[in-house]
């Protein structure tokens, strides 16, 4: 609990005509004897000097009364009591006051004074006026709290711009009491709570309500960090008095600037984040699923056709019998043509009046009619015979969204999803099996129209000894050459020379100890393209047994 | 002729050397495949290189002081299928008076034109053929001093019809004598102009090269008989040197007789060394040559070159 304490500090001269001084005078104005650890004594720190002669008395008492000279019989308790030749002409004396009577019980709560008296052998002093004391043991407390409004609309329109967080009190002292409010708010992240804001009293607001005094916060909706909130946080009034003594209440504030989020239930579930939809006309459905959610309810709930159409649809509510969402249906016209495209703006209000068009934009889906067949992939593998198992083949299909199945003999094999416009590449990594083969490709688009088959490519898969290159080298994707070896190798070399004799680059095969493979980028060993036209590679391969084999070969750059 | 004029011809020439780059490989282009050339590694730019002069510095036709017709063929050993024929011809003004010193006059004019046929079998069995049309000209205006140019085209590409390109090219060469009448320096800016265009795809630009050459001729031994003669070639991308190669001619019998030899080093990609090797007989106008280079360190096949150049009188 924070400790409010009000120190009064009386750092002038306090003396009478005389040569004797009171300097730096230091207590708590009001303390609160009750043993709850806050304030629960009053300190007492001064200097005395004298300069013409020694002190002979230094005493400081609490009294009931402020005359000064204080009379012996309204004395209270004396804190200091010094007497004699050995005081001397300084004095630094600090002491404290436990406000307990035989120290048991407390004084009863009220105002006493504090008096300091000091003398000399030819003069005398009395602080003056008395210091004020008062013990305090009450706390302020409340009568009630209230929150207007509730929830809090800050964005919607007319609506009040301040949330007001009222406490009523009949023992709060706006002079010596404060009041604050912390509101706080739960980080799912950090998993705690944390200080959403914090308010002091809205020191111009006073009313006399009869049974007493009602006070209030003011609430913008913004955090410390400066953004808007929205949902409900609780939050703690603390209202504390300068003797150390305090009193709680709880609110809670309902903070309501979100419109209710949008989501489409279509055939298939719960689309993610997926803002078209594709049909083919044949599969069209009749109606479309929208769910609204809002922790405030949802009111309504409606379509607009185009952007700048007005919301001329409304939808059906299923009757979810859920508070946070409800299920709207939306009839499809029966008219939609095939092979175009229908755009639709879902608006949604909550039960506080909050468009999501207002508030952000609406939900916008576009409803696809596609009757149209995909062109059929094309490949760009050439077939042919093949000497190792191992093959990548490609291909290529325009469309934005694709689904591409591989068929083996008939049979799918594998399948991708292409999501890009314009021509795509595709590739296929394929273990062949010996003999003759073939492969088709078929294309699906978004609204499940088939290309129908690509035309068949056809490998022929013969291991054994063999160099398989191409004879001319364009850079497409999988362009590879392939050696196998009549026997294990320790490594492959392939030597790219110019007509003229120049060792343009010496790439390494990897694999082995039968297959090998390697690819190679068209430059040279700095990394310069290769000019286009006629090059000799010389294949060696080094053999286990220490055989070197070469093998020449004609190939030409086209690219 | 004034020193000044010289230095400034020396000059140009230097200038010409620090062109940029080169890039090799590939083909479409109007080869050099001169005997005379493979023998001595590329170092013939320079001296009596006569009709051969069309294959490498244009400005070396001035060689021929009447008219010259040959036959140019290569072969890969090793069954390497790849296959070049040159025929070309070539006349010059007629020959002046050689210098004090000069071991044979030259013409102030010639120009001469070849045609080039290259026929390969790749990889895959496909047939490849390509073919180059060349023509060259060349004009010594000082009796020290002649430059040349050249422009060629190739075309061709795979017999399919599906890969097929067409590329142009000019080459511009300069040679002077300085010092000594048979001391000699040239240098050739190899594709200081190049396009090449596939009939369906991209261009491609090769960046130009310089060939460098220094030869000296007439020279005579106090032991061996016969005419000898030494020439140095590097070819050149910026201050970084792609190849060079040095040869030595030793011309016996009254020039009926040229034996060859030469060293070859590529320091483009990889690098590589050979020794070259050829001869020639020439006999009433009909010349015969031989060049070979071997296959010395398991990797390039062997090349073969043969010629026949008769000269006119």
């Amino acid at each position: 609990m924070k400790r409010l304490s009000l120190l009064i500090l009386m750092g002038i001269l306090v003396s009478t005509a005389g040569a004797i001084e009171l300097r730096n005078i230091l207590w708590d104005r009001a303390f609160s004897p009750n043993g709850d650890e806050v304030q629960d004594t009053m300190p007492l720190s001064f200097m005395v000097t004298s300069e013409d002669a020694d002190l002979t008395t230094i005493r400081a008492l609490v009294s009931t009364s402020s005359e000064v000279p204080a009379a012996p019989e309204d004395w209270v308790e004396v804190l200091i009591e010094m007497t004699g030749d050995d005081i001397g002409r300084f004095q630094n004396l600090v002491t404290e006051w436990d406000g307990l009577d035989d120290g048991e019980s407390s004084y009863a709560d009220g105002f006493y004074y504090l008096h300091i008296f000091a003398s000399t052998d030819t003069e005398e002093f009395w602080m003056g006026p008395a210091g004020e004391i008062e013990i305090n043991t009450q706390s302020p407390t409340f009568i009630s709290v209230a929150v207007e409004p509730q929830p809090f609309t800050p964005l919607l329109a007319g609506s009040d711009t301040l949330q007001q967080i009222y406490f009523t009190s009949a023992d709060f002292d706006t002079l010596t009491d404060t009041a604050t409010l912390e509101v706080f708010a739960y980080s799912e992240s950090a998993g705690q709570w944390y200080l959403l804001s914090y308010l002091e009293r809205d020191g111009e607001y006073a009313l006399n309500t009869g049974e007493g005094t009602r006070y209030r916060f003011l609430w913008s909706g913004f955090g410390t960090l400066g953004n808007l909130q929205d949902g409900v946080f609780p939050g703690t009034i603390t209202l504390e008095d300068d003797a150390g003594n305090s009193d709680q209440a709880e609110v809670s504030l309902d903070i309501d600037t979100l419109a209710p989020s949008v989501s489409i239930l279509t055939i298939g579930g719960w689309p993610d984040d997926e803002r078209d939809f594709y049909f083919n006309p044949a599969n069209l459905p009749d109606s479309i699923w929208v769910r609204a959610e809002d922790r405030y309810g949802v009111d309504s709930c409606r379509v607009s056709w185009g952007v700048d159409a007005p919301f001329d649809t409304l939808g059906l509510a299923q009757g979810s019998g859920d508070p946070t969402f409800e299920d709207y249906l939306f009839l499809i016209p029966s008219n939609w043509a095939a092979d175009s495209t229908y755009r639709m703006n879902f608006d949604v209000m909550d039960m506080n009046g909050h468009w999501l068009s207002v508030l952000d934009a609406a939900h916008q889906v576009a409803v696809v009619l596609d009757g149209l067949h995909p062109q059929a992939p094309q490949w760009l593998t050439q077939g042919g015979d093949r000497i190792q198992a191992y093959e990548q083949i490609t291909g290529s299909a325009y469309e934005a969204e694709l689904e591409i199945r591989l068929y083996k003999n008939d049979n799918t094999v594998a399948m991708d999803t292409l999501n890009a416009g314009g021509t795509v590449q595709f590739s296929f990594f394929v273990n062949l099996e010996e003999g003759e083969q073939s492969f088709r490709l078929e294309a699906f688009d978004a609204s499940g129209n088939s290309s129908g088959l690509s035309e068949a490519l056809n490998l022929n898969y013969q291991p054994g000894s063999a160099i398989r290159i191409p004879g001319r080298f364009r850079g497409d994707p999988g362009e590879e050459i392939q050696i196998n070896t009549p026997e294990n190798a320790d490594k492959i070399e392939l030597r790219f020379f110019s007509l003229e004799g120049a060792l343009l680059r010496i790439v390494e095969a990897q694999g082995g100890p039968l297959e090998w493979a390697a690819e190679w980028n068209m430059r040279d060993s700095a990394g310069r393209d290769i000019a286009p036209g006629l090059l000799v590679v010389v294949i060696r391969s080094y053999l286990e047994s220490g055989e070197i084999l070469e093998d020449r070969k004609v190939v030409a750059i086209v690219d | 002729m004034s020193i000044k004029t010289r230095t400034l011809a020396l000059g140009l020439m230097m200038a010409l050397t620090f062109t940029a780059g080169a890039d090799e490989g590939g083909s479409y282009r109007f080869q050099g495949t001169g005997t005379r050339d493979l023998a001595l590694a590329g170092a013939a730019h320079l001296g009596d290189a006569g009709l051969e002069a069309i294959f490498l510095q244009p400005a070396s036709l001035i060689s021929i002081t009447n008219w010259q017709v040959g036959a140019f063929l290569q072969n890969y050993g090793d069954g390497l299928p790849i296959q070049y024929g040159t025929l070309a011809l070539a006349m010059g003004s007629g020959e002046r008076m050689a210098l004090d010193g000069q071991y044979r006059g030259d013409s102030e004019l010639a120009i001469g034109a070849a045609f080039q046929y290259l026929n390969a079998t790749l990889a895959d069995d496909s047939a490849w053929s390509e073919w180059s049309l060349a023509a060259a000209a060349a004009w010594s205006p000082l009796r020290w001093f002649s430059m040349g140019g050249r422009a060629s085209y190739s075309g061709g590409g795979s017999e399919d019809g599906q890969d097929r390109a067409g590329a142009f090219a000019l080459d511009f060469g300069l040679r002077m004598r300085f010092l000594h009448p048979g001391l000699e320096a040239g240098v050739l800016m190899k594709d200081f102009w190049h396009r090449l265009s596939w009939v369906e795809g991209s261009d491609f630009k090769r960046e130009p090269s310089t060939v460098l050459s220094l030869g000296w001729g007439g020279l005579t031994l106090p032991v061996l008989p016969g005419d000898w003669r030494v020439e140095g070639r590097s070819t050149n991308h910026l201050s970084e040197t792609e190849s060079f190669g040095a040869g030595l001619e030793w011309t016996l019998l009254d020039g009926f007789a040229t034996l060859r030899g030469g060293f070859m080093a590529w320091r483009q990609g990889e690098e590589r060394n050979y020794p070259t090797f050829g001869f020639g007989l020439k006999n009433k106008g009909y010349q015969i040559d031989y060049g070979f280079s071997p296959d010395v360190d398991g990797g390039f096949a062997p090349r073969h070159r043969i010629s026949i150049i008769h000269s006119g009188s």
